[in-house]
Order: structure tokens, then C-alpha cells, then sequence
């Protein structure tokens, strides 16, 4: 029987090639060390990215990190506002983590009262105190004027400056080797740290290369996102913090500025604004959104954020604003600016802010407004947390006896089966190959339950090609050729190998349906190692058979 | 190399044996589960804190639990990791959190007064409401239910109804024996441990069907024989893929045992035991369920009168 085997060849090829084309970025990620990661990310950011997005995914156990589940108390609100406290309370806890700068946080809202979120690299047992045993903090502060601003960066860059010349910074200490892309280690090898003569290495306006100031807006610094953090660091040397007069205070926006994203760049913005706040957030009754109508003079067909504020906030909000007519006023929220809209004239009871552009910015803007008093209280009913060593331990662990089963597993295939053994071994690695070429390509999570499926898929995998060879040797007994005895032993053994393993995949999904986290990562690695293994064992082995088999006057086969 | 040439073993002959073993192995499981009051839930589904500490000198197991249990004013479970000298796993009731403050930094702070100059670093910490470990527990038994449902349609429809109660028999036998095996050794009954039960499901359930795969066969191919010699044939047809495929998987789960490390330990554990209860109830399990069914089914007797 003469089979034409053209299309599994190509089915074969194709999946071997698209599997390592998958896996390349993992391939480059764990080749890189730390140094050679942070230099890419900033030399060539979408380089870095696009590994970084490409890569095997670890979980929270495998990299260390938290996993939170919230639940707010929202029996005592009527049932239509709970929805709505649920979303504010998101947006707190929103607020919040991205201050921490986590790479990646995962924050979503589960059944009617609950918000899972997830930190990787986080295990700070301070951090999950503070993400939900805060109360939110919103306050209504004035901007300084842009002249204390302008004065202020020109005295920040000028001591940052005199005090690289002098060398009484240095350029690692405030890791501005590291922000301008150069290789800290190298750095430091070459002396280069402390050379302070090297002046034509220092920018005279340190920290004017990554903030800039919006000729439009005076009174507002903006930088790109990534360099947050630095600024953040450099904000915080002692220097520059005797330089902030004691009424003023930074504060970062809350969201990147949609109107200043350019070509996939995102910046944010930076206000100086009083350290004392003109209101705090318990004045306010209620905020919503509407659209403003055509005849409205600021807004019209426009969103609007109307916000209503008790008789005594009131009574406030109409001083302040009439002592400040024309400067802006920032609304802060656990320190992070949500919106800071000009003052056009004195404001009441009821106010209402204009100027927005989108109806998904006035919506979040009326719900951290909402959120300065939350209604109910939250507390903590779930908190894994994973110490980066436990998960540095785990992969190391994992990898091992990943390795020494697959070792064994191939030893033992190869002295029960021999040749055919080594062709039961190449279906192995092609099953281990397309199951991380699986989890990196749809961008599945692997954890260490998955890297245990992974194992026992190594054990399992095996079996279909058990099946087969010892239906093959029962065919041989029984006086076969060896062609007819190869088709023989296929043929017999296809339906149990389906049935097996079929059942086996119920269990997986099943698993996968019910399971949380890790263990989904067990079911995923497991279903995938099941149905790669089917078809190592029926096409590849069996292609592999008939490419040595095809010659008329093969007499035996080693199995 | 080969396992068995033409092996011809009486597996059926033994059977009665195998039902004593079996029983017994049961009931000693169900009378530790009863005295335990029941398994012993791991904080995932009774809710709890679960902490993983290194100490950077080991110390002594009774007095880490003193002192925890002195400052909670709980009864903490203290025992060894698997992985490292010194390094310890507390098991304790959930702490009512003060204003604001979570479980594990108190503990910390405990420790770092009650062990100065040795200090200790938290691996990873567990913590699960009541609430949530309930209602997972729920879950845990609705996946387990629909598992055994989903299994039994696609068994039915590709084999018949008798098969598939013969195939469903033996996973209750095993993860009964698994069970008690837990309690018995006093391991708890965690996601993970319930995530391997369900694979020994699939697991022991996957041995099962080549087994009953090759009876169907054999029934079609041997009209003629008598129907517990084509069953014990079956048997003996695929022993050595039984037997080599459970090798294999074994090896695998006893290295994940003893490298994996001390997070699936129990995990890697719970499948060893299952490997083997698995293959164990395929051969001295299901197929006698089919012979057992064959006899006692009256409508068979005038076939079986046939030998």
C-alpha cells in the first residue's frame, strides 16, 4: 500500500516552523541577562516589547507576585448603586496600583461585589494593607502659578547639574546612566561613574531630557510613561526635595494624556499644585455626566461632568472660587490628579466642568469625584502571595525534573523499543515543542501546575506510541511483513488511542472550566500535551515509519 | 527488550482476591476518613492562612509553634518544608485583621522579636476567607460531578452501557483509596490535590479503556470462546502496554515527587499513589465488573451455557 503522504509532510513542517518561530522571543528572553533586557528596553523599546509581549507568559508562582481578591460590603446600599460602587471602588484601587508601577497589573471586577487583582513582582505585605485598607483620599488643590514652576525645574536642573560637575552626584546614583540607555556595569568598569571631569557626559538640564513643558499649558510638566519612575527618583534625592518649597507638591496625572500620545508614545502630565487643599472630597454629594445641549455655550453636544456639592462645600467652593478666577484647580485623588479644570467664574452648590473630549474621560473623571467618599468598606478575603524566591525555586525545580523525566522517559524507549524507540523520542520532543509552542503563540500563562502537566505529559505521551508498538510486535509475531505489520499495528490501535485519550481531554476541560489560576494552567498544558500527542503518534511517527519503510526490501524493523 | 512475550496470566481467577485487597484497602480509608471527621481540607476550601518561611538558621518545629500560637492565641500546625533545611510551613485559623493590618506582616513582626539574629523570610503567604473557600469547594464538586458525566456520555456512546458503568466503578474505587490513603498519612485536601484526583480519573480511566477497547474487539474476533477467556486474553494482550505506559508515567510523577520542589509535592505524591491504583483497578477492577456482569445477567445465560 502505496500512501501519499505530501500533505502531512507539509502539515508537519509547517507546524515545526511556526512553533519555533513562537518560541524565538522566549528563546531570546531567557538567553538575555538582566543588563542586556534593561538596555534593550530602553535602546530599542519595541524590539523589547515585542519579545516581551511574545514571550512564555510565567504566572504570579512561578515569578512571584500577588494575587488579591476584594469584597466591598454593599448590603447596606440600595441595589441600583451598587453597580456603581463597585466601579468606584475599581477605579480607587486602579489609582492605586498604578502608582506602584507594577508592570502589567491585572485588575478585574468578579461576580457582584468583588475585584481580583494581580501583581506581578509584587509581595509586599505592606502593599496589600495599603491597596485596601486606605481610605480614598480626594482634595481640591490650586496649581502654582507657571512662574514658581519654571523657577523651580531651572533650580532642580542647575543642582543636579553643579552637583554631577562636582561629583557630589553621581550619575549612577540617580540612574541617569541607566535612563540614557548606557550599560550601568560597564559604566562602572570604566570608571566613568565618578569622573567628573567627563563633562561632556553630563546634560545641563538633567532632568529637563525626559520632563518637558507644554508651551500652552503653563503651569504643567509632561514626560513620556516609561520615564516616570525616574523622575519619581529624582524627585525624592534629598537635593531636590529642599528645592520644593514646603506649600507645594507634585502630582502626577491619572491617566496618560490622550492628547499627547504621538506615534504610540504616551506621555502623562505633571502638576505643581499647594500642598493645602482648598475642599476635600467629603463636601461632595454627587457627580454624574451628561451631554451638554446644542444651544450650551461650552460644551455643546459635548460631554459634561456635573457635580453637586452639600450647602457647606457650597459655601466653600463659591470663596475659593471667586478669590481664583482664571487659575486651575486640580481634583486629586490618593494623589494622583483626575482632572484640573480652569475656574471660569465663582461656582455654588452646583458645578459642572467642560472642555472634555471623550465620553469614557468624563465618565471615569465623575466617578473618582464620586469616589472621595465611599460609601462602603472593603476588606480582603483572598491574599496568595508568592516571594520571588519560592518562584525562582519553583522553575528551577520544575526545569529539572522536567529534564530528568524526559531523560529517563527516552532512555526507557529507546531500551524497550530501540529504533522505534528513537522515533517514539522524536515525537516527544515535537509533543514538549508544540506545547510551549502553544502557551507562548496565544499568549497562555504557564505556571507551575502547567509545568507539571507538561511533565506528566511526558509520561502520558508515550503511551500512543506504546499502544502502536506493541500492536505492532503482536502483527510481527504473527508471521507479518514489517509494512504490513507497521499498517497493521496503526490501524488496531488508532481507536483505542482516540478513545483514551479523549477521555482524558474531558477531564482536562473540565478542570480548565472550574479551576482558578494555577490549576488552569495544569488543565491548558495537559490538553494541549493530549492532543499534540495524538497527532505525534498517529501522523509523525507514522510518517517517519513509512519514509523507512518505503524501500520494497526492508526484512525487519527494530522494535 | 520485552516485557511479556505472550503473557497468560489468570487475571480472572485471582479476582476474588482482588476484591478482598480492595475492600479492605477501602474501608481502612473510609475508617481514618471517619475518625478524622471527615478529609482534611486544606485552607483552600475551609479558609485559613497557609505561610511559607526560610529561617536563616533552622529552628526548633515546637517552639516556631509556641510562639506563633503564643502571639495569635490560635493553634497553629507547624511542619518542615520539603525543600531546604529551615525552612517551615504554618498552617493557622484566619486572623481577625486589625484595622487595616494583614496576617502575614503580624506574624512577621512575631517572629522577628521572637527569633533576633535569625531572620526569617516569608516564601509565600496563603490567605483565604471562609466565604471563598466555600464556595470553591462547591465549584470543586460540580467540576468532579460533570468530569464523571462528561466521561460517561462519550464512554456510552462509544462503547455500551455496561462498559461504561465498568469504567466509572473503578474510579470511585480509586479515588476512594486515594482519599483514605491522604487521610491516613495526614496530607490535606487541597485545589491542587483535588486537580490530581481529577486526572487520576482520566488517568486510571485512559488504562481502563484500552482495556475495554481491546475486549471489544477480542468479543467480535473470538465468537466462538468463552466469555471470561476472551476478557483475561484482553487482559493479557495488553499487559504490556499497561504496564510499560504506567512505567513511564510513573518515572515522571516520582521524579516530580522528588525535584518538583515544595509546592507540588503533594501534587506529584497524589498522582504516584494514583498511577498505581489506577493500573491496579484496570486489570483487577473493571474487567472483572464486566465478567461479574456477564454471569449474574440473566439474559446472558443461555449464551454463556454455550461452553
Amino acid at each position: 500500500m502505496k500512501r501519499d503522504n505530501r500533505f502531512r509532510i507539509g502539515l508537519v513542517v509547517v507546524l515545526v516552523i511556526a512553533s519555533v518561530w513562537s518560541l524565538w522571543p522566549t528563546f531570546r528572553m531567557s538567553t538575555m541577562s538582566e543588563t542586556e533586557r534593561q538596555r534593550l528596553a530602553i535602546q530599542d523599546p519595541d524590539a523589547w516589547k515585542n519579545i516581551e509581549d511574545n514571550a512564555v507568559k510565567l504566572g504570579l508562582d512561578l515569578r512571584g507576585g500577588m494575587h488579591l481578591v476584594m469584597e466591598i460590603d454593599l448590603e447596606a446600599l440600595p441595589p441600583d448603586a451598587r453597580r456603581e460602587a463597585l466601579d468606584r471602588f475599581e477605579q480607587v484601587i486602579r489609582n492605586r496600583v498604578d502608582q506602584y508601577g507594577v508592570s502589567e497589573p491585572v485588575i478585574q471586577q468578579q461576580g457582584n461585589n468583588r475585584l481580583v487583582v494581580e501583581l506581578a513582582g509584587v509581595e509586599d505585605p505592606e502593599r496589600a494593607r495599603d491597596l485596601v485598607g486606605r481610605t480614598a483620599l480626594l482634595t481640591y488643590n490650586m496649581l502654582k502659578s507657571g512662574d514658581v514652576l519654571d523657577d523651580l525645574v531651572q533650580r532642580v536642573n542647575r543642582t543636579l547639574y553643579d552637583g554631577l560637575r562636582s561629583g557630589q552626584i553621581s550619575r549612577h546614583g540617580i540612574g541617569l546612566d541607566l535612563v540614557m540607555g548606557e550599560d550601568p556595569q560597564l559604566t562602572a568598569l570604566a570608571g566613568l561613574d565618578t569622573a567628573a571631569a567627563d563633562s561632556t557626559r553630563i546634560p545641563e538640564q538633567p532632568l529637563g531630557l525626559y520632563l518637558f513643558a507644554d508651551p500652552n499649558a503653563p503651569g504643567v510638566l509632561y514626560a513620556e510613561e516609561e520615564k516616570i519612575a525616574w523622575i519619581d527618583s529624582i524627585l525624592a534625592q534629598p537635593q531636590v526635595q529642599r528645592l520644593i518649597p514646603g506649600d507645594a507638591e507634585f502630582h502626577w496625572a491619572m491617566w496618560p494624556d490622550e492628547r499627547l500620545t504621538t506615534g504610540g508614545r504616551r506621555f502623562r502630565e505633571l502638576f505643581l499644585t499647594e500642598a493645602d487643599p482648598v475642599i476635600t472630597g467629603e463636601y461632595l454629594e454627587d457627580a454624574d455626566v451628561t451631554i451638554g445641549g446644542p444651544q450650551d455655550p461650552d460644551a455643546a453636544g459635548q460631554p459634561v461632568v456635573n457635580f453637586r456639592m452639600n450647602a457647606e462645600g457650597g459655601r466653600i467652593i463659591a470663596r475659593v472660587t471667586q478669590a481664583n478666577i482664571d487659575r486651575r484647580m486640580a481634583i486629586i485623588l490618593d494623589g494622583r490628579v483626575a482632572v484640573a479644570p480652569y475656574i471660569r467664574g465663582r461656582l455654588g452648590r452646583d458645578s459642572r466642568i467642560t472642555g472634555i473630549n471623550e465620553m469614557r474621560e468624563a465618565t471615569n473623571i465623575a466617578i473618582v469625584l464620586d469616589s472621595g467618599a465611599l460609601p462602603a468598606t472593603a476588606h480582603l478575603v483572598e491574599n496568595r502571595t508568592v516571594g520571588p524566591s519560592l518562584g525562582a525555586d519553583s522553575i528551577r525545580a520544575g526545569t529539572i525534573s522536567a529534564l530528568i523525566g524526559f531523560g529517563l522517559v527516552v532512555f526507557f524507549m529507546v531500551a524497550f523499543y530501540r529504533g522505534s524507540g528513537l522515533i517514539a523520542d522524536l515525537a516527544l520532543f515535537l509533543n514538549m515543542l508544540f506545547v510551549l509552542a502553544v502557551l507562548a503563540g496565544f499568549g497562555f500563562t504557564l505556571t507551575l501546575p502547567g509545568i507539571a502537566g507538561m511533565i506528566l505529559t511526558i509520561g502520558m505521551a508515550v503511551d500512543a506510541n506504546v499502544l502502536i508498538y506493541e500492536r505492532i510486535r503482536e502483527e510481527l509475531r504473527a508471521g507479518k511483513t514489517p509494512r504490513a505489520a507497521v499498517d497493521a499495528g496503526y490501524a488496531n490501535a488508532t481507536s483505542a488511542i482516540l478513545d483514551a485519550n479523549i477521555t482524558t481531554l474531558i477531564t482536562a476541560i473540565v478542570l480548565y472550566q472550574f479551576g482558578t489560576g494555577p490549576i488552569r494552567g495544569f488543565a491548558l498544558t495537559l490538553s494541549v500535551g493530549i492532543i499534540s500527542s495524538v497527532f505525534t503518534a498517529l501522523i509523525v511517527t507514522r510518517l517517519v515509519f513509512d519514509g523507512l519503510l518505503s524501500r520494497a526490501d526492508v526484512q525487519k524493523v527494530s522494535i | 527488550m520485552q516485557l511479556f512475550v505472550n503473557a497468560n496470566f489468570d487475571f480472572l481467577k485471582s479476582r476474588r482476591f482482588a476484591y478482598l485487597f480492595s475492600g479492605a484497602m477501602i474501608l481502612v480509608g473510609l475508617v481514618s476518613l471517619a475518625l478524622h471527621g471527615g478529609p482534611n481540607y486544606s485552607i483552600d476550601f475551609e479558609g485559613g492562612l497557609m505561610m511559607r518561611l526560610a529561617f536563616e538558621q533552622p529552628v526548633a518545629v515546637g517552639e516556631l509553634r509556641s510562639v506563633v500560637a503564643q502571639a495569635t492565641a490560635k493553634s497553629p500546625e507547624v511542619t518542615r518544608d520539603v525543600d531546604e533545611e529551615g525552612n517551615y510551613i504554618i498552617r493557622i485559623e484566619r486572623l481577625e485583621q486589625a484595622e487595616g493590618e494583614t496576617a502575614a506582616t503580624q506574624i512577621q513582626q512575631v517572629l522577628s522579636t521572637a527569633f533576633p539574629g535569625n531572620p526569617a523570610t516569608i516564601r509565600s503567604v496563603e490567605d483565604v476567607g471562609p466565604k471563598v473557600g466555600g464556595e470553591l469547594r462547591t465549584k470543586m464538586i460540580w467540576a468532579i460531578l460533570w468530569a464523571l458525566v462528561g466521561m460517561l456520555i462519550y464512554i456510552s456512546w462509544r462503547f455500551e452501557f455496561r462498559f461504561a458503568v465498568a469504567s466509572v466503578i473503578p474510579l470511585f474505587h480509586d479515588v476512594l483509596i486515594t482519599l483514605g490513603i491522604f487521610s491516613l498519612m495526614n496530607i490535606e485536601i487541597s485545589i491542587q490535590i483535588v486537580a490530581a484526583l481529577l486526572t487520576i480519573v482520566g488517568y486510571s480511566l485512559n488504562d481502563t479503556i484500552v482495556v475495554l477497547d481491546r475486549i471489544r474487539e477480542d468479543l467480535k474476533r473470538y465468537r466462538q470462546e468463552n466469555f471470561d477467556w476472551i476478557i483475561n486474553r484482553a487482559l493479557n494482550e495488553t499487559l504490556s502496554r499497561t504496564v510499560m505506559t504506567s512505567l513511564t508515567t510513573f518515572i515522571v510523577v516520582v521524579v516530580l515527587w522528588l525535584a518538583g520542589g515544595s509546592v507540588i509535592h503533594d501534587f506529584a505524591f497524589a498522582l504516584m499513589v494514583g498511577v498505581i491504583v489506577g493500573t491496579y483497578s484496570s486489570l483487577f477492577v473493571a474487567a472483572p465488573i464486566i465478567v461479574e456482569w456477564q454471569h449474574w445477567k440473566p439474559l446472558n445465560r443461555a449464551k454463556k451455557s454455550r461452553k
